[in-house]
């Protein structure tokens, strides 16, 4: 087990190095110069030299590269051209907020779409498994900025039964979980149809092992055979599939903070994009990749605990 | 395990096609149904726009801004009173062009790599796994907010970083399916009658695999559209003049104090395609998938 | 509640049982006893409804399964309409179940122990008492350092093992009934010997009574004391083992026993089918015992065969990659001439599949030659290797699963053709010609694999196998899955192929009882070695090997 876990998080390490140097060259690469961007049209040859001075930018690639990777490994991500404070610090001022946002979407999905799926399954063909069926569908359907959109004016704008922008009172949990509500629905509401179905699909194709009609046999309580044998089984696709989804819900958080104007880093990209603030997008990209890489290394590993035959076959 | 007397017996009627028997399964889905007229109606009028409009969606007629929906317009007009479903209708267009492109393009790359990594030695297949695996390391949006501006806004930016951020699930599906036909024992008996390398490959294992990627490539769809959507809204997509459902959004929302209904208004076509091509897609997954009909 | 009940002896009285799978019958008019303390087998082929039976006992039935008439009297209840919670609580305390599969019957994610104290949650005991009692009887089941075991997840231990913990678990809780279904199947004939033993002590131990289903008649035989005979949902013959194999009176039970191929002592290359009239009087041509000239000159000759399995890790294990090397195949040599069958006989993992698979150059050879019709295989290229395919052809063991699926029937048999570029004018007619060598009428020619019977699917192979008139057919398993009456057709008609054409055959078995009649001489293979080679006469009256004479025993006859 500890072999797997080593292994999985060195090729996380190589994977997460690769993706920032591959995204530096990409950006330098790319036809569109991020000085003349940066400094606009009306920039002096003068003062391009210096910016590209300053960032290093006059070195050959390879040479900026792994002047940025080493930057990176001592927590030196450069300095905002906006703001000139750390890049390193001002990621780590916001990338709470969108982890909170992103954990209370994942416990959404899981905690809602588990069950359900869980629900369909056993009560196959039902009124309720079709209509967790057709409702599963469509919330998967709808992209969650227009979740986001249609949600703030039905119930913020219109009821006025939760707040629409900001994150809340400072030191206010409940007032800060009142603010969450909205964003974590819209991040996470396909997730919940998505599980759920994939939860189904998962439980009935365990129900029809063997394994569990031997159970069933040996007269084991139904509680026990859902919940100590299947389903422990069953979740094991969500798990891998959350770890994935990580990205997406990344993804998904720039609408969200754009549209309940809340602080983190999908918003904070956001900003430095439109001003090109090209340290600052350098910095986020860095933060989520990291963020996705250590959530399915994550979903692998809890995988493992689970079935002792993963561990098995990748040792 | 169970009693094989349960099975129809085997040898029963024979299907003359596995394609009609598929049709018959969505046509007999209800959702499947409605998935399908979604769908086609919303490519029969994005595919006439030009004909269909009502209005030329490019005219400014700053008199009749913010109107509401109506009769006149139906999804009513924006700031510079511009008809919203005549410019919903060529938003269709590069809504559809682009993910159609994108999923074509992605899914022939991913399946070249996929079948590169899967035929060819260990070190290329390990090599071709850790680009698709650093590659997918980028969540999609951040990924084009970070490129995007480089490459300045636009359809073919869109269109190739939706193809940079799929190819890598196309890549790993078509590699894992291309190595589970090749450890299948008819492939081991074509080798067994001495067939060739390129006709085990053509006719054999890609017949296999080609049916459910297009399947899963379908369900994809919709991802594509919101991502599409969802780019324009951020100012890295599509861009003016060119109209898309993202620019709509992004349009409503800045008005989302004053005329709560434009930013609905701009909602509803994306709405419509992704739900159809949802319901389509899961309809086609299951008509078509034997492994789960049967299991019906 | 006790007013039907016939018998006080009985543990269990099934009556008058009609049970559907939505409107198809599974089981009808079914009347049966189970006596206390004896083995009742159920026999019957594929599709019969004898697992049906099995399950309708422990009320564990697919949902669309529905009891329309009858009953199952288990001590005076009656278990058919019996509420759930109360047939939880017979279920693993006074009726327990051995599954088919070994391989799948335990649950991946638990523990041995934590299966084994699960199952006695209604005992009241505790935790170290419940795996004290599991230590025993993993003990009493003839598992090596119970103690350990009770620490490790199922795929830890090997078929054997864990077929040896499903019986621990169902002996356990000293049950009044046993069921056993087809669960010595999957196991090879020496271990199925030792598990049937095992059985058959347990079930006096405990003086219990047990339910045997199986389509073995040779392991019905040797262990049970009763037998009821199903033919499509309906029994045919039931009473005393003794009794009806030693006297059968029905015309079904009559056709079962003469189609076993382990109950025709004699000789013979063409075995008795199902389509015969049942009440035509057995009919053995006596194979001639020499058909094969010594003299002719070998189609087929291996030679000290070496054969390991090997990789190397890649990038010291980061990818997962674990460097190994197994020996699969030992210098193994043998001979094959024409118009002549000889068959491999070895249990799973003995390599037999591995040598087949290297004269067809699936497998490369790591020593030793292989020559076939004065070529050397082992020294072809990828390329010249294609000339040889075109002589030997390969017929692999799971015959629906060797087709190409998304192919038609018509396509599939002359597949060797295209491949070869051999100009046929016709390529249906063709199809059609070869589909009717093997016995199969035209309107199958459109079919897909899927919609082909295991029997059906056999025939397409054989016809791929001949479309190239080869001078080696090797066939692995070729009556695996198949049941008795079918697996005899599917041999006579290779046996009529080889006597039409001369074509020479290496048959690839663990299965003695077919190998008896059709080969003409036998190589007995184990870990990898021949431990000896020589006519099938020899073979079966002086067997040298003591490994030989234990294979021969683990064969059960359903003589007397």
């Amino acid at each position: 087990m500890l072999r797997f876990c080593a292994r999985r998080i060195a090729i996380g390490f190589v994977i997460v190095v690769l993706a920032i140097a591959t995204i530096y060259v990409l950006v330098q690469a790319a036809p569109g110069d991020p000085i003349a961007l940066m400094l606009g049209p009306r920039a002096t040859p003068e003062m391009i030299a210096a910016l590209e001075a300053r960032l290093g930018l006059d070195q050959p690639l390879p040479v900026q590269v792994l002047k940025f990777l080493i930057g990176v490994f001592q927590g030196d991500l450069g300095v905002d051209i906006k703001t000139k404070r750390l890049v390193v610090d001002e990621v780590l001022e916001q990338l709470p907020y969108t982890l909170y946002l992103i954990f209370a979407s994942l416990l959404l999905a899981a905690g809602l779409g588990i069950p359900l799926g869980c629900f369909s399954a056993l009560h196959r063909n039902s009124l309720v498994d079709r209509l967790v069926g057709i409702l599963s569908v469509s919330v998967i359907a709808v992209p969650p900025l227009i979740i986001a959109i249609y949600g703030m004016i039905l119930f913020a704008v219109h009821l006025r039964w939760l707040p629409a922008i900001g994150l809340g009172d400072r030191g206010d949990l409940l007032d800060q979980i009142h603010h969450l509500i909205l964003p974590a629905i819209a991040v996470g509401i396909g997730w919940v149809g998505y599980l759920a179905r994939l939860v189904r699909a998962a439980m009935l194709e365990v129900l029809n092992e063997d394994y569990i009609l031997n159970a069933r046999a040996f007269g084991l309580p139904e509680r026990w055979i859902i919940f100590r044998y299947a389903l422990r089984i069953a979740v094991a696709p969500t798990i891998t599939v959350l770890g994935i989804g990580v990205g997406y819900m990344l993804g998904s958080a720039v609408f969200a903070e754009i549209v309940f104007a809340r602080p983190g880093i999908g918003k904070m990209m956001y900003d430095a994009v439109s001003v090109r603030n090209y340290p600052v997008t350098m910095g986020v990209v860095l933060a989520s990749t990291i963020l996705l890489v250590a959530s399915t290394t994550l979903s692998d590993i809890i995988n493992a605990m689970i079935d002792p035959r993963i561990r098995e076959a990748q040792e | 395990m169970s009693d094989p007397a349960i099975h129809t017996q085997a040898g029963g009627p024979s299907a003359k096609s596995l394609i009609p028997e598929g049709l018959r399964h969505l046509l007999a889905d209800p959702m499947g149904l409605f998935g399908l007229v979604l769908v086609l109606s919303l490519v029969f009028l994005s595919l006439f726009a030009n004909v269909l409009a009502p209005y030329d969606p490019a005219k400014i007629d700053v008199p009749s801004k913010f109107l509401p929906p109506s009769w006149d317009h139906l999804l009513g007009t924006d700031e510079l009173g511009r008809d919203m479903f005549s410019r919903a209708l060529y938003g269709g267009r590069v809504a559809l062009k682009v993910a159609l492109i994108s999923t074509l393009v992605a899914l022939a790359i991913g399946t070249i790599l996929g079948f590169l990594a899967a035929y060819g030695p260990k070190w290329l297949d390990n090599a071709i796994v850790l680009i698709l695996d650093t590659v997918r390391a980028y969540p999609t949006i951040i990924f084009a907010l970070a490129v995007g501006p480089m490459f300045g806004a636009g359809i073919w930016t869109v269109v190739g970083i939706l193809i940079a951020t799929s190819v890598p699930y196309y890549g790993r599906i078509v590699r894992t399916a291309a190595l589970t036909v090749m450890q299948s024992e008819y492939i081991d008996a074509e080798r067994a009658m001495g067939a060739s390398g390129l006709r085990i490959t053509c006719v054999h294992v890609l017949p296999n695999i080609i049916g459910p990627m297009l399947i899963i490539a379908s369900m994809d769809i919709p991802v594509i559209i919101t991502a599409e959507a969802g780019l324009s809204f951020l100012g890295v997509g599509i861009k003016p003049p060119e109209t898309s459902w993202g620019l709509m959004l992004d349009q409503g929302y800045r008005f989302i104090g004053r005329t709560p209904w434009m930013v609905i208004s701009a909602g509803i076509p994306v709405i419509i395609a992704t739900l159809g091509f949802t319901f389509l897609g899961e309809a086609l997954r299951d008509a078509f998938d034997p492994k789960i009909r049967r299991g019906r | 509640m006790a007013l039907n009940n016939p018998t006080q002896s009985a543990t269990v009285a099934v009556n008058n049982l009609t049970l559907q799978y939505g409107s198809i019958k599974a089981l009808s008019n079914v009347t049966t006893t189970i006596e206390k303390g004896r083995i009742l087998g159920v026999v019957g082929e594929s599709g019969s409804g004898k697992s049906t039976l099995a399950r309708a006992m422990l009320g564990l039935l697919p949902d669309v399964a529905r009891i329309t008439s009858g009953e199952i009297l288990f001590d005076g209840t009656d278990l058919s309409r019996l509420p759930i919670d109360q047939l939880r609580a017979i279920r693993g305390q006074r009726i327990t179940y051995i599954s088919q599969d070994p391989l799948r019957a335990l649950t991946p994610t638990l523990t041995i122990g934590d299966q084994m104290t699960d199952i006695q949650y209604r005992s009241g005991i505790s935790r170290p008492e419940k795996r004290a009692r599991a230590v025993a009887i993993l003990e009493r089941v003839g598992m090596p350092d119970p103690e350990s075991r009770l620490k490790m997840y199922p795929h830890e231990l090997s078929g054997g093992q864990r077929q040896r913990v499903s019986i621990a678990m169902a002996v356990m809780m000293k049950p009044d009934l046993l069921i056993a279904d087809e669960a010595t199947t999957a196991l090879d004939a020496t271990l199925e010997q030792e598990i049937i033993k095992l059985l058959k002590e347990l079930q006096s131990e405990l003086g219990c009574s047990m339910l045997f289903v199986t389509h073995h008649l040779g392991v019905v035989a040797s262990l049970c004391d009763d037998v009821v005979v199903i033919h499509h949902g309906v029994v045919k013959e039931q009473g005393p083992v003794a009794q009806v194999f030693g006297s059968p009176q029905d015309p079904y039970t009559k056709m079962l026993l003469r189609c076993d191929p382990a109950l025709i002592e004699e000789k013979t290359r063409h075995l008795p089918i199902t389509s015969d009239d049942p009440d035509a009087p057995v009919v053995i041509e006596s194979g001639p015992a020499d058909r094969i000239k010594v003299s002719e000159p070998p189609v087929l000759e291996i030679s000290d065969l070496k054969v390991t399995f090997s990789r190397n890790a890649f990038l010291g294990g980061l990818f997962g990659d674990i460097g190994y090397e197994i020996p699969a195949v030992k210098g193994a040599g043998l001979r094959v001439r024409k118009g002549e069958t000889v068959a491999i006989v070895g249990e799973s993992g003995s390599g037999k599949t591995t040598i087949a698979r290297t004269v067809i150059g699936l497998q490369k050879a790591d020593g030793g030659s292989i020559h076939f019709d004065g070529r050397e295989l082992t020294r072809l290229s990828h390329a010249e290797y294609k000339s040889a395919r075109r002589e030997i052809t390969f017929m692999f063991q799971d015959p629906i699963g060797s087709l190409s699926p998304r192919m038609r029937v018509r396509d599939t048999v002359v597949e060797p053709l295209r491949i070869h570029s051999v100009d046929k004018p016709n390529y249906a007619a063709e199809a059609e010609r070869l589909l009717g060598l093997v016995g199969l009428d035209a309107r199958f020619i459109d079919r897909y694999p899927h919609e082909l019977s295991g029997g059906q699917a056999r025939r397409v192979a054989v016809a791929r196998a001949i479309a190239l008139e080869p001078k080696l057919i090797i066939a692995d398993e070729p009556t695996a899955g198949l049941d008795v009456s079918i697996q005899g057709e599917i041999l006579n008609l290779l046996a009529e192929i080889q006597d039409r054409t001369g074509v020479a055959m290496l048959l690839i078995t663990h299965n003695l009882n077919v190998v008896r009649h059709i080969s003409d001489r036998v190589a007995i293979m184990f870990m990898g070695e021949f431990l000896e080679v020589d006519q099938t006469d020899v073979i079966f009256s002086a067997p040298r090997h003591d490994y030989t004479r234990r294979l021969i025993a683990a064969n059960h006859h359903p003589s007397f």
